[in-house]
């Protein structure tokens, strides 16, 4: 018994022993081996510019700086990390990136890599990268990036690569193409589709382009790739492309290194002197043999039409009872991978007692519907007959024929009384009425020359019609004047009355002279008097009634010369004494008084100094 | 004295018939000119209807060196030029004709179908919205008929801000009025600033010969930059020798040989 428990302990102890080293043995192979992508911006690089190197992990964001080996001849620095996160589809992805500065020190080819580390038990691996650093032929500037070596560089990054997906294939037989445009430290704008030299070739349009970053040579680039696919035309050898892509890119303009600029940050001000600018270039790839292959007449069936590819052959018939003239639809599908520009509609191998029509062809990816019309002529038909389709698989390079049918139907007479013909309408299209395709050309000339006018002739270069345009201007100006001066007259009493005093003492200068040469002094001094005491009371906003010689002091309000006042204070003293004092006034007189008056006006109305 | 106050009356009146004389002698050769300008035209039409399209050019040019030119002579002109092949000719009659007469539905359809054969046109740059409604108003009439609706329009409006300023009571009225008046006055004179600097400030020029290659510098041995088709049209910037900087429709420059082109 006892020999039996040990043999038991024993086996309890080999079990732990093995699952002990089952599991300490599975250990490592939940490590993994993980790659990431080491990029620099550039392989080859002149002596005292910079080298950007990027160490990108996929599908994770929280793994550290892994560090880089001591490299000689290369200083390294650490500039810092940078992740991304995109949902595409619904699908999440993300990365982190590590970006390292790297300056080299001398001339010379350095190896970076192969890198390994570990982390959280992951063994992370990146292949090597190879710099070339190369003597600055601008004597060791220390100006960096964009502008040095720029055109030396330019071929190395932007570039057009054409790939046929091969480079032999048969007649028909559809090749995928694809062009790419990389790209790398350059703003691209303004890309067109690419144009290629396509002789013996047809080709489909291209695809929408996709746009992705690829590593190319430890360099990434961003790539705009094209899609579509060709297929040869006639056997032989021939060359595709190159293909021509036009596009503008943005270069620096070259300047010439000014006293500022030592003092300035250049990368500041950049932006704002525009030192950028435009320019169009047209890329060129490099041309492709193509041999294009006959299909191989052995084995052709009898009824292939030029088919290549993989196709399947469906048929539909419907109705499959039917009475005589009526029609019945055969919906044939090819689908499958391929040349469907090659594809026609599969035939009836007899279309005897039926009348055929064109079929309606639609197309969607990957398939194509020949649905066609056929109309018994008697109620004998039993069957539709067989229908084949054959087409020629180039890749396992044999012919192939799906056939379909024979298919059974019932044909029924004519319904009594009805007389069935079929007849054939010539021409008329089954499927839709042709567009009408109308003549195109000049319209015939002019019968008459209209208005002959001299050459040049121009209404608005006419002096006369601009000459015109300024009278609306001065008709506006004019009435606007005019209008200010009546409010101003409405409104400003002793104005209205101090231009009234001129207008009236004209007309009454008049009547005095025509009373002095009349002889008739009382009514001459009387109208003196009055003539002088309305333009006074006028002239300086006065009750005209009060003006006498004794007011003469409240005119030394207004009037500030002494001798224009005992002036008037005369002329007044003249008019009372012949007025009141009933003396006889001698024409010297008269003629005294209206000197005096005239004087008297003409110093009021000239001179503004003697008024206050 | 008044015997010279005779004599300045008599030179007075001489030089009254004889500046009326003047006057009629030029109408008289402005008017020979003339019929001799209409004769032209219906002999170009004639030779135009005979098929001898060259004979028929020879005439409407004749026509445009005694200094006249019309909508239909341009036209006509246009029509011979496309009948001889030379597409960029044509067009640049064609446009000549659209300056006079821009309705002319014949024109029209003439200019259209010539553009049409114009092969590898660039694209034109698409005017934004409102400056496209200003070229479209502006494309209905021509330069004449813009400054006689702008002046009429002025006119009125002058005459309305008259009386607004004379008759007080009616000044919110006139003022109604005055709104809409304004409106197209402004429309009216923005449409003639955009046809003006089109036809007379911008000089545009036709490509007359099949293909023409602009070029970065004025020099033969210049990079082309583009190549310019037979009946494009573009805008001119500046000349140079036998050189001028042209401008394409999508706003590219470059350097083409003077006798590549035919100014407007």
């Amino acid at each position: 018994m006892m020999h039996i428990e040990d043999i038991k302990q024993e086996c309890r102890y080999i079990c732990v022993f093995w699952i002990l080293f089952f599991v300490l043995l599975s250990f490592p192979c939940f490590a993994k081996v993980i790659n990431f992508d080491i990029t620099v911006d550039r392989t080859k690089v002149f002596l005292g510019d910079s080298i950007r190197l990027n160490l990108t992990f996929y599908n994770t964001q929280d793994i550290p700086s892994p560090g880089l080996p001591d490299i000689d001849g290369i200083e390294t620095s650490y500039i810092g990390p940078s992740t991304r996160m995109s949902i595409v589809n619904g699908k999440v992805s993300s990365s982190i990136t590590h970006i390292y500065k790297l300056i080299p020190l001398r001339i010379g080819t350095f190896k970076i890599g192969p890198l390994s580390f570990e982390y959280k038990g992951d063994t992370y691996i990146a292949d090597e990268i190879i710099i070339e650093v190369i003597d600055n032929p601008d004597g060791g500037s220390q100006r960096t990036g964009e502008s040095t070596g720029y055109n030396d560089e330019i071929k190395d990054r932007i570039f057009l690569v054409m790939e046929p997906a091969k480079r032999k294939a048969y007649l028909n037989e559809i090749i995928p193409l694809t062009i790419r445009l990389y790209v790398n430290r350059i703003a691209v704008r303004d890309i067109q589709y690419p144009q290629f030299m396509h002789d013996g070739f047809s080709v489909h349009e291209f695809d929408k382009p996709r746009h992705y970053q690829e590593v190319l040579g430890g360099i990434l680039y961003d790539v705009v790739e094209f899609n579509t696919e060709i297929f040869g035309t006639r056997p032989g050898e021939f060359m595709l492309g190159p293909a021509l892509l036009k596009c503008s890119v943005v270069i620096r303009k070259k300047r010439s290194k000014s006293f500022f600029d030592d003092f300035f940050d250049e990368d500041i001000f950049e932006d704002f002197f525009n030192r950028y600018r435009v320019s169009p270039i047209k890329l060129k790839s490099t041309q492709v043999p193509i041999t294009i292959l006959p299909i191989p007449e052995e084995g052709r069936p009898e009824y292939f039409n030029g088919a290549v590819g993989d196709f399947d052959f469906e048929l539909q018939v419907n109705p499959r009872e039917i009475r005589v003239g009526d029609p019945v639809t055969l919906r044939m599908a090819i689908k499958g991978k391929g040349n469907f520009d090659t594809v026609v509609c599969p035939e009836l191998h007899s279309q005897k007692d039926f009348k055929v029509y064109e079929p309606q062809v639609k197309y969607e990816e990957g398939l194509k519907i020949f649905e066609q019309i056929l109309i018994p002529k008697k109620d004998s038909i039993k069957e539709i007959p067989e229908i084949s389709f054959s087409f020629f698989n180039p890749i396992r390079k044999i012919y192939r024929t799906i056939s379909k049918g024979p298919t059974p139907i019932v044909v029924l007479k004519p319904e009594e009384g009805e007389d069935v013909k079929i007849i054939d309408i010539p021409e008329l299209p089954s499927t839709s009425f042709k567009k009408e395709v109308l003549g195109r050309d000049i319209i015939y000339i002019k019968d008459i020359p209209g208005r002959l006018r001299p050459k040049g002739e121009m209404l608005c270069k006419n002096k006369i019609f601009i000459a015109l345009q300024f009278i609306p201007i001065l008709m506006i100006i004019s009435v606007l004047i005019f209008q200010r001066r009546k409010d101003h007259l409405l409104s400003d009493v002793r104005y209205a009355r101090r231009l009234q005093a001129t207008r009236k003492i004209r007309r009454n200068m008049v009547k005095l002279q025509k009373l002095l040469e009349s002889g008739q002094p009382n009514k001459f001094f009387d109208a003196v008097f009055k003539t002088l005491q309305e333009y006074l009371g006028d002239r300086f906003y006065l009750p005209t009634s009060g003006i006498s010689s004794d007011v003469i002091d409240k005119l030394k309000l207004h009037i500030s010369n002494n001798e224009l006042l005992d002036k008037l204070k005369e002329c007044f003293d003249n008019c009372d004494m012949v007025r009141y004092a009933h003396s006889e006034a001698t024409e010297a007189q008269m003629r005294r008084t209206f000197v005096l008056f005239e004087e008297i006006i003409d110093a009021l109305e000239r001179g503004r100094e003697y008024e206050r | 004295m008044r015997w010279r106050e005779g004599e300045n009356m008599k030179d007075k009146i001489l030089y009254v018939i004889l500046s009326i004389l003047m006057l009629v002698f030029i109408k008289q050769a402005y008017c020979g000119e003339l019929t001799q300008a209409r004769s032209l035209f219906y002999q170009g039409n004639i030779r135009y209807s005979e098929g001898d399209f060259q004979q028929a050019i020879i005439d409407y040019e004749r026509v445009l060196s005694l200094g006249f030119e019309s909508g239909a002579l341009y036209y006509n002109l246009g029509n011979s030029y496309f009948k001889e092949g030379l597409l960029g000719k044509a067009i640049a009659n064609y446009l000549r004709a659209e300056r006079l007469i821009p309705q002319d539905a014949d024109l029209r359809s003439n200019l259209d179908y010539a553009r049409s054969l114009v092969k590898d046109r660039c694209s034109v740059s698409k005017r934004k919205w409102f400056m496209q409604l200003f070229y479209n108003l502006s494309g209905l009439f021509n330069l004449d008929t813009i400054s006689l609706i702008s002046s009429i329009l002025y006119f009125i409006l002058s005459i309305i801000i008259i009386l607004i300023i004379t008759l007080k009571n009616l000044r919110r009225v006139l003022c109604y009025i005055s709104l809409p008046i304004s409106i197209l006055l402004v429309i009216s004179i923005i449409s003639f600033c955009t046809q003006f600097y089109s036809t007379v400030i911008q000089r545009w020029a036709i490509v007359v010969v099949k293909t023409s290659d602009s070029r970065f510098e004025p020099f033969d041995n210049a990079t082309s930059f583009f190549t310019l088709s037979e009946g494009e049209r573009v805008a001119i910037v500046i000349s140079k020798g036998d050189w001028i900087k042209v401008k394409r429709e999508d706003g590219k420059q470059g350097w083409v040989r003077k006798n590549d082109i035919e100014f407007l």
